[in-house]
Formats: structure tokens, C-alpha cells, sequence
């Protein structure tokens, strides 16, 4: 065979299309779909409730800092969305660890951590050059003959996108906040991280580190006991105490057994006598909700921490709450035909369809502007028989236009993945708000 | 562009897409893989596409990347050699597929987006970032080594 007629039978090979080319374009489409859902939840994790129990040590902590760090530019661009880190960064509140281990390809570097009672910053570098986004889920593991802790964690990440993954080739710096709720945090403790493939969500690297912090260096929080009663609306909520940290402020809040409905979401800042605001935490762990497992309230509100300004005077403003009626926390839809039951005032029905396996439910929902945080519609939801089923990601715009009832409107679409029945239970997150036409104030210190 | 017309844009160039990706990996697997990769990439940034015209030779571009990172992660698992320009013996000896996979990477990106994806010449330099001129001796260069007659006009 001539080259010429080698190549006029490659020519031939190469033409019939492969099975499953044509579907090239749709893989696409759901891919893209999934990458949305997978950060934004995160990103709206306050909406979350997180679970925590019991700590093993407790330790005398010391007031103290970390002097001779140098405030190094990647530190100081992780830190860049965290008003309280920056600061915590700045005063050099910082423990340096460098630790490294390279497996499968993947270099994992943890070079930092900025650490107090409660909230534990591990500061880290992922490379890999498998040319694949990744991410981590870490796990915190207590060191041989201690006892198992809980704690909720969060990954940072501080690009633009705000998302939790490696970009692939830069060498740019992350974190990953660990709270725990109890008691204080631990002086040694292992950190499992478990890299996966951001798409595949394949396991590509395991590190296991041992992590030992220097108490002496921890700084000891500062507790405001409060307990005074507020109204929200038709809601009536006690603001129980005040805890601030170098790293972030816990406004801890107690409901009461007449209110009808759920706490979800408290709108409130700090101000110190010098008018300067510390706002309530918009990314991160920014509540927690109780350990009575049939509420739906969040009790812990994280915020912004005055802690490294010596302020003289301290206020806590609350300026709205979102609620969740009792009553009405779930919804009934029927699939095949894209009707829904009696939804709240705020939101509406947007569209109902079936792509696939999936069943796609589109809601809308005009919010005041300063709550747009959360999702319209809870993680979990129901079939007939009461069986529970999870919503694994969400996709939501907000509209940057006021709405006639000076409002924002917000669209929020989520997949009830190869769901196989017609009719389902959605969970709502809220059914109304509460804003105060003047923000009440309650003298912290 | 809007997503339809992105989806249209798509149907209509993605066997030429898993053409190319075929000859640079020689596996329908990997190629449809590599195909899927790239249609997704597309997908997240074609708003940043400035000129639609230029749609088609950016998106074999950026297939083209996702071909060398695939067979950079194959190097790891099992080597394919490509053999030197000087070598002219070793690849008049092998059959053409063959041959082409061993071309140096340069000459390869030639000959298969000129011989096999159907680019013109022109296109050929716009999706490879090279002067035309550079395109037109590295054709000149491939074809000698494949000992390969084919005229400069070769249809889409």
C-alpha cells in the first residue's frame, strides 16, 4: 500500500463517529450544573445546621501571640476575606507549622495556623501536577487514647471565584476553618485530608497530619452575659451572651416554646464607640443551629471580631430575622403535573420539569435585601412513604434590581436527582421576615 | 453567542473535534474523553470569546491542549517515543498512523490539523499561535518525513 492509500484509509477510519459524541454537548451541560452546586451550598453553609458534641481537652489558655511570623503575602491574601483573620494576621496571631508530604503526584504543605479557643485556621498549599482541579475534605481525628471530638469545618478558598477548589497550577494558598463548638480546641490532633478530583469526585491523595498547637499561644476569649429578651416581629428570642474571639464574635441566642416558628437567620452587627461596624459573618461557618434535634433554629451567630481594637463600648445591633413557620415548613408537589401546594407569601412557583432521570424545581422568592443569604429550599426532601432523599446541590441568581416591595428577587433551581416518583415533600428554609425599622441596640460592654 | 448557538456550533464541529483528538491519542475512549473535556471547557468561558468568528479555532485549541495533557499523563504509564527529525529511515518504515503518532509534537499539530481535522493553513497557524510561515515549513518538514504527497488544497 502506497502512502497515498495509507492515508485515504486512515482518512476512512478516523470518519465514523464514536457512540456517545452527540451527548458531548449535554455531559457539558450537567457538568457544569454540578460544578455550580457543589461550592454554592458551601458558600451558603450558614443555612446548614451543624451539629457539634463534646471536645476531649481542656487546657488553662494564655493570652498570648505569636510573635516573629512575618505577615507573608500569600497569609495575607488567604486572609484577605475575613476582616477578623487580616486582623488576627496583622497583630501576628499566627503559628507557623510547615508541614509537607507529597503522594500519587499531589504535594500537600501546611504552613500555618491561626488558632483560638474555639475556631481552628489551617492554613495549606495543594499542587499536583495531574493537571486536575481539586479539593479537600478534611477530617479532624483525635490522637491515639484521646476521645473522639465533633466540629464543623469550612473550606476557604480566596479567589475570585470563592469556591473551594485548587486551581490546578497555582500555588496559592487556602484554608480551612474548623470549629468546635464545647469545649477548646485540642493541643494535638490529626488532620486527615482527603484530596478529591473536583468533577469525579474520585479520591486521588489521603495525607494524614499530626497537628500540635501551642496553647500557650492561644488567647483567651472574652464572654458578655446578656439575657435580655427581644420581640422579632411576632417572635419573641433572648439574646443570651456575647463571646468574643480573636477570630470571630458568637452571639449565642435562646428560643422560647411559644414562638411559632424557626429562628433561620439574624440580621445584626457590632458597633464600637467609635462607630465602627463588625458585621455578621457572609461566608464561612456563620451559625450554627441547636442540638435539640427537633429544632430548626439557629442559636450561634458568628460575626466579625472586635477583639484585636481594644474597643471601649460595644453594641449589638439587630436589624431582622428570617423565619421558618412551624407549620408550614413543607411543601407538596406533584412532579408529573407541575402543581404545587400553598407556598409562603415570598415565594413562588417557577418551573417544574424532568430533564432526563432528574427532576428540575425552579422557585423564586422576593427577600429583603440584607437576607439574601441561604437557599429557599432545604437539603432534604420526601417521597410518600416519608422517606427521606437529599438535595446534593443548588443553583440560584439573584437579581440585582429592587423589587416594588423594596425587596430583591432571588431565583433558586435545584435537581431531585434520578428521583423516581411523581410527587414529592420539599422542605422550605423560610417562610417571612422580619426587619426593624430601627435596629435594636443592646449594650454589650 | 448565546447557549444555543454554542450548542449548535458544537454539533456541528465536534466529529471533526473527535477526529483530531482519535489521531493525537489513537483511543476512542480517551478521545471522546478529551472531546467531553474540552466542549465543557468551552462551555464555562465562550462568553469571554471576543470574535465568534474565531469560535472553531479556538475551541481545537484549546482540544489540542487537553490532547498533550492526556498524553503527558499517558508518558506516566507507558512511554510513546517520538522519534527525531533526523530519523527519516525509521519513519518511512512505519506505517503511517504509526509514524504520525511519532512525529515530533511540532510537525504533528501540523499534519493533523491540515491533513486529517481539514484547517487551512491559515487556521492551522491561527489555532497553534504560529506565523503562518512557520506553518508552512513545518507542513513542508512533516510531509518529507511521512514521505507524503499532498497538495496545499486540501477541503474541510
Amino acid at each position: 500500500m502506497s502512502r497515498a492509500e495509507e492515508y485515504q484509509a486512515l482518512l476512512k477510519e478516523l470518519e465514523p463517529e464514536a457512540p456517545g459524541l452527540e451527548q458531548t454537548y449535554a455531559r457539558a451541560q450537567k457538568r457544569l450544573r454540578k460544578k455550580r452546586y457543589i461550592w454554592k451550598p458551601l458558600a451558603t453553609m450558614a443555612a446548614a445546621f451543624l451539629m457539634f458534641v463534646v471536645l476531649v481537652n481542656t487546657s488553662e489558655s494564655v493570652a498570648g501571640t505569636c510573635a516573629n511570623v512575618p505577615f507573608l503575602c500569600d497569609l495575607a491574601e488567604a486572609v484577605s476575606i475575613s476582616k477578623s483573620l487580616t486582623d488576627a494576621a496583622e497583630h501576628h496571631y499566627v503559628q507557623e507549622l510547615y508541614l509537607e508530604q507529597e503522594k500519587d503526584g499531589i504535594k500537600a504543605t501546611i504552613e500555618y495556623v491561626i488558632v483560638d479557643e474555639r475556631q481552628l485556621n489551617i492554613f495549606y498549599h495543594l499542587e499536583n501536577d495531574l493537571d486536575k482541579e481539586l479539593y479537600v475534605v478534611p477530617e479532624i481525628k483525635p490522637m491515639p487514647g484521646a476521645a473522639q471530638t465533633k466540629y464543623a469545618f469550612y473550606v476557604v478558598c480566596s479567589n475570585e471565584r470563592g469556591g473551594t477548589y485548587a486551581d490546578k497550577k497555582e500555588k496559592q494558598m487556602k484554608y480551612v476553618t474548623i470549629e468546635f463548638e464545647e469545649d477548646t480546641v485540642p493541643e494535638q490532633m490529626c488532620l486527615v485530608m482527603q484530596v478529591k478530583d473536583a468533577y469525579t469526585e474520585e479520591e486521588m491523595a489521603l495525607f494524614t497530619f499530626d497537628i500540635e498547637i501551642d496553647t500557650n499561644l492561644i488567647a483567651k476569649s472574652r464572654m458578655y452575659t446578656l439575657n435580655q429578651d427581644v420581640m422579632l416581629g411576632e417572635e419573641r428570642v433572648t439574646i443570651q451572651s456575647v463571646e468574643v474571639f480573636p477570630t470571630h464574635v458568637r452571639v449565642n441566642v435562646t428560643e422560647h416554646p411559644e414562638d411559632t416558628a424557626w429562628l433561620r437567620e439574624l440580621d445584626f452587627y457590632l458597633e464600637n464607640e467609635d462607630g465602627e461596624r463588625f458585621e455578621s459573618s457572609v461566608s464561612g461557618i456563620s451559625a450554627t443551629g441547636s442540638s435539640d434535634s427537633d429544632s430548626k433554629s439557629m442559636i450561634c451567630y458568628r460575626a466579625e471580631s472586635p477583639y484585636f481594637y481594644e474597643s471601649r463600648g460595644l453594641t449589638l445591633c439587630i436589624t431582622g430575622a428570617k423565619w421558618l413557620d412551624k407549620d408550614k415548613e413543607k411543601v407538596y408537589v406533584n412532579l408529573a403535573e407541575g402543581q404545587i401546594g400553598e407556598l409562603p407569601e415570598c415565594i413562588t412557583r417557577k418551573k417544574i420539569s424532568k430533564v432526563g432521570q432528574d427532576y428540575v424545581v425552579t422557585l423564586g422568592a422576593t427577600i429583603p435585601e440584607e437576607q439574601t443569604r441561604g437557599q429557599i429550599l432545604g437539603s432534604s426532601y420526601y417521597d410518600k412513604s416519608g422517606k427521606e432523599y437529599h438535595i446534593r446541590s443548588w443553583s440560584g441568581t439573584t437579581s440585582s434590581e429592587r423589587t416594588e416591595e423594596s425587596g430583591v428577587y432571588i431565583e433558586e433551581e435545584v435537581i431531585l436527582e434520578g428521583y423516581p416518583f411523581d410527587e414529592v415533600v420539599l422542605s422550605l428554609n423560610f417562610t417571612r421576615f422580619c426587619q426593624m425599622e430601627e435596629a435594636i441596640r443592646i449594650q454589650v460592654k | 453567542m448565546n447557549q444555543e448557538q454554542f450548542a449548535a456550533r458544537i454539533t456541528y464541529i465536534r466529529s471533526k473535534l473527535y477526529r483530531t483528538a482519535l489521531l493525537y491519542l489513537g483511543n476512542e475512549t480517551l478521545a471522546l474523553d478529551v472531546v467531553d473535556e474540552a466542549v465543557y471547557k468551552a462551555l464555562c468561558h465562550y462568553k469571554k470569546l471576543r470574535q465568534e468568528q474565531y469560535f472553531d479555532t479556538w475551541i481545537t485549541r484549546i482540544l489540542i491542549n487537553e490532547c498533550h495533557n492526556e498524553k503527558r499523563r499517558q508518558k506516566r504509564f507507558c512511554s510513546i517515543e517520538e522519534l527525531p527529525e533526523t530519523a527519516v529511515e525509521a519513519f518511512e518504515q512505519l506505517p503511517l498512523k504509526e509514524a504520525i503518532l511519532k512525529l515530533p509534537k511540532e510537525l504533528k499539530d501540523i499534519v493533523i490539523l491540515r491533513y486529517f481535522s481539514g484547517y487551512t493553513l491559515v487556521e492551522t497557524a491561527e489555532i497553534l499561535d504560529i506565523p503562518q510561515g512557520t506553518a508552512a515549513t513545518r507542513q513542508r518538514k512533516a510531509l518529507s518525513l511521512l514521505r507524503l504527497e499532498l497538495g496545499e488544497e486540501v477541503s474541510k
